[in-house]
């Protein structure tokens, strides 16, 4: 197999599911700028990679880091830092988990918009925690915040996303 | 509705499946008598399912034009081989990914998430457990054609104690997928029959892996490396 083929398979195989994680983290807006960063880096790096862990896990970690350096970089100019997490709860946030229940089914298309809707740093953590199944102790590492933090901005998410979905 | 002290928090917990075995039974009793509690873990546990359901998104067609157009064109020739090598692994995630859907059970809302394994599809129907099975049984069949071409390709670097390991490894455990696909023919719809075919595909894979991994730790002289693959200890 040449290696163009090689490096398109590759691409065919992972991007959809990187470019899922990128439109979550980031947004659609910037997601194709950043999967294309994630396949040139990739790229350079591939002879460093040495079978140690799944290619998949290999490139997901990567595109993880590029979509939090992209977080923090814009975070900065816009005072919106990522890793500054709110850890405090609006009144009518708890509230609002005192009526009952209030979602019926759950329509893909209104849970992206609303997680589009929430802020980074929560985002993030439910992306990583719900979306895409990891555990609060790795999203922790990834971050490098605690493993406190990770699922109290789990927790907001949620509450936020059932508010925004009800 | 009345107001109600439980703290919403371990509730989240609760639909994460992380409240210590000791709590979850006064939990559970405290959601029986409270219909506000108990409507707020229904809530969260449908928003955590459909969460799971968002699936990977395919870009559009001109983001690999672009990465195409933006990779250097001229690489040295040693890269090739890592790549088709890389090529092979993908295709060996391919195959383990569509074993682990056509074997796992299909998970529960209250099933702590399982890390980094991506949305696994829902189950698979019966008509296309054979489909798959059979495409899942290609991946690894294909992966190994192109993992064998690149240790053949170098075989002459290996040192002669761990060529002679590797020869003894790949007859028995041909020997043994030869053996359970013999057993699948006679009973195809044996699970036992499937599991050892499968077990002996990926012991395969994994015998090569690490000999190509050899291959290339001796390649950068790295000497650590070499010594723990033919030790054959993982990291
Ligand atoms: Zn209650």
């Amino acid at each position: 197999m040449g290696e163009s083929a090689a490096f398109e398979e590759l691409y065919r195989a992972h991007s959809p599911r990187l470019f899922g994680l990128t439109c979550r983290m980031v947004g659609r807006s910037h997601a194709e700028d950043l999967l294309q960063e994630v396949f040139l880096t990739a790229h350079r790096k591939l002879d460093r990679y040495r079978g140690e862990s799944s290619l998949g896990t290999w490139l997901f970690r990567l595109a993880t880091n590029v979509c939090l350096d992209f977080l923090r970089s814009r975070g900065n100019r816009n005072a919106q830092v990522t890793g500054e997490f709110d850890e405090t709860f609006a009144p009518e946030e708890i509230t609002a988990g005192r009526t009952g229940r209030v979602l019926g089914v759950v329509d893909k298309i209104d849970l992206e918009r609303a997680l589009a809707d929430l802020p980074p740093g929560c985002r993030e953590v439910f992306v990583l925690h719900d979306v895409e199944g990891f555990e609060h102790g790795e999203i922790a590492g990834m971050l490098g915040v605690a493993e406190g933090t990770s699922k109290s901005q789990l927790h907001k998410a949620r509450m936020r996303l059932r508010k925004s979905l009800s | 509705m009345t107001q109600c002290s439980q703290s919403s928090e371990s509730l989240t917990d609760y639909v994460d499946g992380l409240v210590a075995p000791a709590d979850r039974a006064a939990l559970a009793g405290h959601l029986a008598s409270c219909e506000s509690c108990r409507g707020l873990v229904e809530d969260l546990t449908r928003l955590k399912d459909a969460a799971r359901s968002l699936g990977p998104i395919t870009p559009p067609a001109h983001v690999w034009e672009n990465i195409q157009a933006s990779l250097p064109s001229s690489r040295r020739q040693a890269r090739s081989q890592w790549l088709g090598l890389a090529a092979a692994l993908v295709l060996v995630t391919a195959g383990a990914y569509l074993f682990t859907r056509v074997t796992a059970p299909p998970a529960t809302s209250s099933d702590t998430a399982h890390a980094g394994t991506g949305n696994v599809g829902a189950p698979a129907t019966v008509e296309t457990v054979e489909d798959e099975l059979a495409k899942a049984a290609q991946h690894y069949e294909k992966a190994i054609s192109q993992l064998e071409a690149v240790a053949r390709q170098d075989n002459n670097a290996l040192p002669a104690d761990a060529a002679a390991k590797l020869q003894v490894s790949l007859a028995q455990v041909d020997k043994f997928i030869a053996e359970s696909r013999a057993a699948l023919v006679t009973e195809p719809q044996s699970e036992p029959a499937r599991d050892s075919l499968f077990a002996a595909l990926r012991k395969k894979v994994e015998i090569l892996q690490q000999t190509v991994a050899l291959m290339g730790a001796m390649q950068r002289g790295d000497r650590e490396t070499t010594a723990r693959v033919i030790d054959g200890k993982k990291s």
